[in-house]
């Protein structure tokens, strides 16, 4: 490389490192782990409710440049469900029991979420931040009912895009900073592939002479229709050392899907609350 | 424009409350009687592949059962009448499960005779010296194999199909005994049917239930892929009776298509149709036929398979510790 060319180089590197500064951005990672309910109905595994606890893991990244805003999420999740009213659990002896009594339930998935800050000139300075964007959400699940036989698990890999809308308030506490913010994804329409109404693998993974695509359908509310709502409270406290913060955060999670792809219906609504940290965090605030 | 606090503060808390659960159901309560046996037959009648293939009016026969329910009977008497009912459908793939009972069909063989003597095979054909290789056992009786595949339920490789032919050396035929069969992995069935063919042949055909009621897939066709080598390629006897069962009787109408083939003995016992499970409100559990199974005409293999000679045990025979089917079968292979 050329004397030139380096130089160069080096000079634009130091003009986007100066505009970085010139701009307002925050920036963290974090990473959550949670407890909650889940409630659900699959109806390729029972007809019939299931209700437990679930228990999840979240980690990712938060960016805010001037009234942008680029969060990303991966989770994943642990559930184990019940039938409440199964009468075989009355026996003397449970271990001679031999129906494993629940369905156990993994899912794992992708967020991104772009937003702009929407209506900042037109609210009173003490009304919340509001953003508005898309959303790209990877959504998978996997079902499983041991005892069933012939259809012992159910999955679904759901590939969306939508909406996402965000809500920010700072409110001051003593010593205490506390970020209340509200994150909501809405996914519009997706490509979808799910367990078929009689089995569980997609036909191409049993039989001869079928499409692999056979697996997959494109749809929107009436095939799924599914949303995830984050409340964040980030409270912001003065670590022991001087310039040193420490922020927590606890989340109440919502998760709701009710998917209908081919012929089967997955009802799942789960509430979960994280607690979690917040990573690398920085702000550069141009005054 | 002015956005009220109070209007973001409904638009969240709306979230919150649209979210809620799954909608409440009798699962919460047990449901009583009647709907536990609604759902029974709902899920029967809206899931189940051989209403119309064996003439059943499920709306008389679920009216004659509903019949039989009242107000503050027993668990076990509602569960006789649960299986009672389902035994109209006269399918062994057909089950109802309680803690403290189960029932299912067994009639597809139980009123027909056994034609097969576990003892006998044991003692006079295998013995103690015969090959076993995990689920499969094989003897060389007279210069003509004999492969004893008692279960599918039992996991073999391609591998131990062929150690298990192999080790007995040159034969002049092959016996393959499934008789008391009943069934286990549709995989192991066409590894083990596959294991003697040549080149890809067409079988039959599944179909899957693809919504409720009349609602099925495509007719996909079943091969049989030949393996890195055929295992055995000479004539080939498979001996049936009407134990021969579900994954069984799928690995007489797949075997059936090989040319140097012949089946001999009783006809299978069926279970031609893929079984499901699901469950009820009160946590009892139930298993029926969902896909159904063809063969290469696109008949129904439902009701069993008819062998190619029919022969039955000979009691005297029996008696005197001959399995005469076997017997036979060793004369046809020896026979040009």
């Amino acid at each position: 490389m050329g004397k030139k060319t380096t130089l160069t180089l080096l000079f634009l590197g130091l003009l986007i490192l100066v505009n970085g500064q010139n701009v307002d951005s925050v920036s963290y990672t974090f990473r959550l782990n949670g407890l909650g309910t889940i409630s659900q109905k699959i109806s390729f595994l029972s007809p019939i409710k299931y209700t437990g606890v679930n228990t999840s893991y979240d980690w990712g990244r938060f960016r805010q440049i001037n009234n942008k805003f680029l969060t990303k999420n991966l989770y994943f999740n642990f559930a184990l469900t019940f039938n409440g009213n199964d009468q075989n659990t009355n026996i003397e002896n449970p271990e001679e029991r031999p129906i494993p009594l629940g369905i156990y339930s993994f899912n794992y998935g992708y967020l991104f979420n772009k937003r702009y800050s929407i209506l900042h000139n037109h609210l009173p300075k003490k009304a919340p931040l509001i953003s508005l964007g898309w959303s790209y959400w990877l959504d998978a699940g996997l079902d499983i009912k041991p005892f069933n036989v012939n259809n012992p698990f159910y999955y679904n890999l759901n590939n969306m895009a939508g909406l996402s809308l965000g809500l920010k308030k700072r409110v001051n506490i003593k010593k205490v900073q506390l970020d209340i913010s509200n994150e909501f994804t809405l996914p519009l329409f997706g490509i979808y592939a799910a367990t078929r109404y009689s089995s569980s693998l997609p036909y191409s993974t049993i039989v001869d002479d079928t499409s692999f695509w056979d697996a997959f359908q494109i749809g929107s509310f009436q095939t799924n229709f599914q949303f995830r709502n984050n409340l964040n409270l980030d409270f912001t406290i003065p670590g022991k050392k001087k310039n040193v913060k420490h922020t927590f955060r606890f989340q109440y999670g919502i998760n709701y899907a009710n998917l209908r792809v081919n012929n089967n219906q997955k009802i799942q609504a789960t509430h979960i609350f994280k607690l979690g940290y917040l990573f690398n965090s920085s702000r550069y605030v141009h005054k | 424009m002015f956005i009220n606090k109070s209007i973001l503060t409904t638009l969240i808390l709306s979230v919150f409350i649209t979210a809620g659960c799954v909608k409440e159901d009798l699962s919460e309560t047990g449901g009583n009687v009647y709907e536990n046996f609604d759902l029974l037959w709902n899920t029967i009648n809206d899931n189940y592949c051989y209403l119309e293939y064996k003439n059943l009016n499920w709306d008389s026969i679920g009216n004659e059962y509903s019949s039989q329910l009242h107000e503050g009977m027993t668990d076990k008497d509602f569960f006789t009448v649960c299986s009672n009912m389902l035994n109209e459908l006269k399918d062994g793939h057909v089950w109802i499960y309680s803690d403290f009972n189960t029932s299912s069909y067994g009639d597809w063989y139980l009123d027909y005779p056994q034609n097969f003597n576990s003892t006998i095979v044991e003692r006079e054909y295998l013995g103690t010296d015969a090959i076993w290789v995990t689920g499969l056992k094989s003897q060389k009786i007279r210069n003509v194999g004999y492969l004893r595949c008692p279960s599918f339920m039992n996991l073999f490789s391609f591998s131990e199909i062929d150690e298990a032919v192999s080790q007995l050396g040159d034969i002049e035929g092959l016996i393959i005994d499934i008789r008391n069969n009943t069934g286990g992995s549709l995989i192991h069935a066409q590894l083990l049917a596959s294991a003697f063919c040549k080149v890809k042949t067409k079988y039959g055909y599944l179909r899957f239930k693809e919504g409720k009621g009349d609602n099925y897939s495509d007719w996909f066709p079943q091969y049989l892929e030949p393996k890195s080598k055929t295992v055995f390629d000479g004539k080939i006897v498979v001996l049936t009776n009407r134990m021969c069962y579900s994954a069984a009787n799928e690995f007489t109408n797949a075997i059936r298509s090989l040319d140097n083939v012949t089946i001999i003995g009783d006809k299978t016992g069926g279970g031609g149709g893929m079984p499901i499970s699901s469950e009820l409100y009160n946590g009892w559990q139930i298993g029926y036929s969902t896909n159904p199974m063809f063969d290469i005409e696109k008949n129904h293999t439902e009701s069993g398979i008819e062998p190619d000679i029919y022969l039955n045990m000979d009691r005297d025979d029996e008696y005197n510790d001959i399995d005469n089917i076997i017997e036979y079968s060793i004369d046809y292979l020896k026979s040009d």
